[in-house]
């Protein structure tokens, strides 16, 4: 078990967030589409801030825990655009990447 | 006397926040503000800007006097014991809690604006260890923001028998959650540092704060609510190092 955990945690990550994505977007989903945008962006402000950790260190594991839960996100999104769903996705992550990147905001990761 | 001059050249010293707190601590007011003022938008479906607005901004007030009393606690105690307090906001707490306000419509609030870091001044540690960061120390020092919020909640409810106002009961509501999220035992909130300084403590800030938390909402006095609190902490600390902590001690 702890070897599976050590060598394919990012694979047990993806499909757990791919999960959470998915939940998150029925949940959404159920109030309006607006709501389903406006936490698909939060989200992805989240993984910028993941990315912004990882900066200098290993980030792929990182992509592949964020696409799946992108991919979850999507299978959840009853109604609403998938495209303005990716595009508010990437925004964030972007948005968030470039205020810790510039400086503009500091936090304690943990 | 000497020691209250001492602290009082500390505080005039090294109380001031830097611009990156500010900052921090503008960001997490705002956002804290419009977890707690989500569902007050208007009445049912329709959105009322004037009267949201009006409710934002009684929130920020709210939770920027909370911030202030909570932090300003934790702060005067480091500096009482010769560490320097820098608050830094934590931006997956505060997005958590945007989209957990999102998703439960303004139902359910998740108060996780940051943590503390702390600066040893070895200079104003003379006498004590003075070689690093004390574990021990932080952990007090932790405790003392989630204390200060449950005694500010307890002074407004003391002051609520005289004046009813829904402020005054929001304010009450907040700095209870407040004070609750930060026993949290979750890095960077401030229940880790006092877990990880002491146990016994954690048991025993945590228990009789909980226990106050639930009383001050109980239609009781305020004064029995804050005698029984404490008696229930003590109670719960003595069980907690009879049937866990002893056996840990003796087994080392």
């Amino acid at each position: 078990m702890t070897d599976f955990f050590f060598r394919s945690w990012a694979e047990f990550f993806f499909f757990v967030l791919m999960v959470a994505g998915f939940i998150i977007a029925l949940w959404a989903s159920s109030f309006s589409v607006f709501i389903s945008y406006i936490v698909v962006f939060l989200s992805g402000m989240v993984g910028g801030r993941l990315l912004y950790d990882r900066k200098k260190k290993l980030t792929i594991p990182y992509y592949l825990i964020l696409s799946g839960f992108l991919i979850g996100f999507l299978l959840g999104t009853l109604y609403g655009s998938k495209a303005v769903v990716i595009t508010l996705f990437v925004l964030g992550i972007l948005f968030s990447y470039h205020l810790y990147n510039k400086g503009y905001i500091k936090d304690l990761p943990y | 006397m000497g020691e209250i001059v001492d602290l009082w050249d500390k505080i005039k010293r090294y109380y001031t926040f830097t611009p990156s707190e500010i900052r921090g601590l503008i960001i997490a007011i705002i956002v804290i503000a419009f977890i707690i003022s989500f569902s007050e938008w208007g009445a049912g479906d329709a959105a009322n800007l004037s009267l949201g607005f009006f409710n934002f901004f009684n929130s920020i007030l709210i939770v920027a006097l909370s911030f202030l009393v909570h932090i300003s606690a934790q702060r005067i105690w480091s500096l009482g014991t010769g560490y320097r307090l820098e608050w830094k906001m934590w931006g997956f707490g505060l997005l958590a809690g945007l989209i957990v306000v999102f998703l439960t419509n303004g139902k359910f609030w998740l108060i996780l604006p940051g943590g503390f870091i702390v600066h040893h001044l070895a200079g104003h540690r003379l006498g004590w260890f003075r070689y690093d960061i004390n574990w021990w120390a932080v952990g007090l020092i932790a405790v003392m923001g989630p204390l200060a919020s449950i005694i500010i909640a307890i002074l407004f409810k003391a002051l609520s028998a005289a004046a009813v106002n829904s402020l005054i009961q929001k304010l009450i509501m907040f700095n209870i959650a407040y004070a609750l999220y930060s026993l949290l035992p979750i890095p960077p909130l401030d229940g880790s540092k006092t877990f990880y300084g002491s146990r016994m403590l954690y048991a025993f800030s945590t228990t009789g704060i909980v226990a106050a938390a639930i009383l001050l909402t109980l239609n009781i006095s305020v004064g029995i609510a804050v005698i029984a609190s404490f008696l229930i902490g003590i109670v719960l600390w003595v069980l907690y190092y009879i049937f866990f902590e002893s056996k840990i001690w003796h087994a080392g």
